[in-house]
């Protein structure tokens, strides 16, 4: 055979394989192993060398539970190494039952073969705080259900759980302010969108579609000092929030109006609110309506409003004989559910200096009780409430988190020991958060 | 994502397809070039007379007459049993060369006439000037001892070899391309297999 025939059957042969095996794809294939049977959804973390971490979710469906794969594929022109991380969940909830993570080379081309080996957690209470995303330090947390949850705080941050995935969502000066604002409040509406709160007058509203606005304040003729918002609830376009000044520590409300797109500022003492005397700063709102809200703050200071112009002060009494006044609590929390009866509250004694206050209606006056139902004190501040019926409440404070019913409040054991600045009950469980911890836990029913 | 895959393998599908289509198609091109050794046997007889190996000579010039029977052949293996000193058998050839062409060139007759004469001579009573010529009788060839030029005979044998050579040509490189596509189809089609990304398989764009 002459040698040019040999050439010629070496080269058809390398460009014939070429041409089939150009048609492989460039994906990197990532098995996984040891995944919980129990998995509902799986969260990818993935990234070239030193960029930005992407994600994706596979749904269910969009995986078996014996032979769990899914493939990532790179841009063509990039070598490096693919680095992955994956979070294995169940029931939409951000505790992962397993995780693991796996490198690729880039260099090669056609399929490239991963394998993620995958850990068992325990699944609850966990920390949430598994994910290669920025956790908000300060973190204050809000569950519409839970594929919807919402973690902000310190720098404007926020933090998305969607029910797969995390996603950080940086909010540009523009809408975050400058200095940017630390976050002190977060609350959805039936709408679909998303209000934050914070210091520096900052108040933003994220549409359903997730386009920010930072709403535009309206002092009127009140002297502009900077507002710290530290409550909000908002629904059908219209928000209320709560607030305070740092320099004098006076009370305000915000309403904010879609018809007008600003959010009016009004001193507690000063019209059209007019109650003169008590405006102490407020820490938060809550209403089973709109017009019906409870806003609670310093020395023991609690209003209702009850539609127009119509805010009245609601007293609290020290105990259950509802005779004296209490000294001075400072109210960190309220639930409101239309009754009376419903509406809860929490606080710390002694001007925010001594143990926790649990606030309940008992059918004649709302009175404190600084002891849970085995007649302890509380360790110290009591900071939120949330309901997750109002016969059924979580309450946290420092070093202690209440399941707070009937009987009475009664404290959960076996949460790390902090300061759980935030609570957020759903209907199985609820969620806490200390500094940038995010904790779940689910409760008995 | 999964549509898209889909047609990615309509698409590869296709093009290995197409790819085997060709290679068959060359495949069967090359069925008519299946390489003819007369004309290599034959040389090889003559190298071998050169070298007085009379007896391999005979052994190719016998291969090469059951691929094609030309006569001249058989007065070569003739001309070879009598440098031999075979005569018996050398002049069994000679007859068989004139039986096979009954009308030979006038010089190749005469000169077989001849080695006729000479062979009967042998056998009778063998001489040392006999063997002497025998000796000095050049190889075979297929030209002439005096004008150089080529014989009739010999000039239908190298037309015959050309021909054969050229689609020995064409079927070592059809060959060599049918074998190139097919090696690389396979060794293609192996590794798209080993690439083939699991069905249903979802791929998250980065």
């Amino acid at each position: 055979m002459p040698k040019h025939a040999g050439l010629a059957t070496v080269t058809l042969a390398l460009s014939s394989a070429l041409s089939i095996v150009s048609c492989g794809e460039h994906v990197v294939v990532v098995d996984l192993v040891n995944l919980s049977a129990e998995t509902s959804s799986v969260a990818a973390y993935y990234r070239i060398d030193t960029d930005a971490y992407h994600a994706s979710a596979l749904q269910s469906g969009q995986f078996q539970i014996s032979s769990p794969v899914f493939g990532i594929r790179p841009p063509s022109s990039r070598d490096g190494t693919l680095a992955v991380q994956v979070f294995a969940y169940k029931n939409n909830l951000p505790c992962a039952l397993n995780k693991g993570s796996t490198e690729a080379k880039l260099s090669t081309a056609g399929k490239i073969n991963a394998t993620a080996v995958l850990d068992v957690i325990p699944f609850a209470p966990c920390k949430a705080n598994d994910a290669p995303v920025s956790y908000p330090a300060e973190a204050i947390i809000w569950a519409g259900t839970a594929s919807n949850v919402w973690i902000v705080g310190k720098d404007a941050a926020v933090l998305r759980w969607d029910g797969t995935l995390f996603h950080n969502i940086v909010l540009p000066d523009s809408i975050a302010g400058t200095p940017r604002a630390t976050w002190k409040a977060v609350r959805g509406d039936s709408q679909g969108n998303t209000w934050l709160v914070g210091d520096h007058d900052s108040a933003v509203r994220i549409d359903a579609a997730g386009n920010p606005t930072r709403l535009a304040l309206d002092f009127g003729s009140l002297n502009q000092l900077p507002v710290t918002w530290t409550g909000v609830y908002a629904e059908s376009g219209t928000a209320y929030l709560s607030g305070t000044t740092d320099s004098d520590a006076q009370g305000y409300i915000g309403i904010y109006s879609a018809a007008t797109g600003k959010v009016t500022v009004n001193q507690v003492d000063k019209a059209p609110i007019n109650l003169s005397g008590s405006s102490y700063g407020l820490y938060a709102v809550d209403c089973s309506s709109l017009n019906d809200c409870w806003y609670v703050g310093e020395r023991s200071l609690v209003i209702h409003y009850t539609g127009g112009t119509n805010y009245g002060l609601v007293g609290i009494k020290n105990d259950a004989t509802c005779g004296s006044p209490p000294s001075d609590i400072s109210l960190r929390g309220v639930y409101a559910n239309g009754t009376l009866s419903s509406v809860k509250m929490v606080g710390t004694g002694n001007a925010g200096g001594g143990t926790g206050r649990f606030i309940a209606h008992n059918g004649t006056c709302f009175f404190a009780n600084d002891k849970d139902q085995s007649s302890s004190f509380t360790p110290g501040s009591l900071l939120a409430i949330s309901g997750r019926r109002p016969d059924d409440l979580i309450v946290s404070g420092k070093d202690a988190i209440y399941r707070w019913r009937a009987s009475g409040a009664a404290l959960l054991t076996g949460y790390e020991k902090g300061t759980w600045q935030s609570a957020s009950a759903l209907s199985g469980g609820f969620f806490a958060t200390q500094a940038s911890q995010i904790l779940y836990s689910d409760l008995a029913p | 994502m999964l549509s898209r895959n889909n047609v990615f393998v309509q698409r590869c599908n296709r093009s290995i397809l197409y790819s085997s289509i060709i290679a068959l198609w060359v495949l069967l091109g090359t069925g008519s070039a299946l390489a003819d050794d007369f004309d290599s046997l034959f040389r090889r007889g003559m190298n071998l007379y050169q070298k007085k190996d009379f007896e391999g000579a005979i052994e190719a010039f016998q291969s090469a007459y059951k691929l094609h029977q030309f006569p001249r052949v058989l007065l070569n293996m003739a001309q070879v049993y009598r440098k031999m000193g075979n005569a018996q058998q050398a002049l069994d050839f000679y007859q068989q060369y004139l039986k096979a062409e009954p009308n030979p060139p006038p010089k190749i007759k005469l000169d077989v006439e001849q080695y006729i004469i000479q062979t009967k001579a042998m056998l009778e009573a063998p001489s040392l000037q006999a063997e002497e010529d025998r000796r000095r009788e050049p190889a075979p060839t297929g030209y002439d001892k005096q004008t150089g030029q080529m014989m009739p005979w010999y000039v239908e044998v190298q037309e015959a070899q050309n021909k054969r050579k050229k689609k020995l040509l064409i079927g070592i490189i059809s060959g060599s391309i049918a074998a190139g596509i097919i090696i690389g189809v396979g060794v293609g089609v192996g590794l798209h297999y080993r690439n083939k990304l699991p069905d249903g398989l979802t791929i998250f764009e980065y």
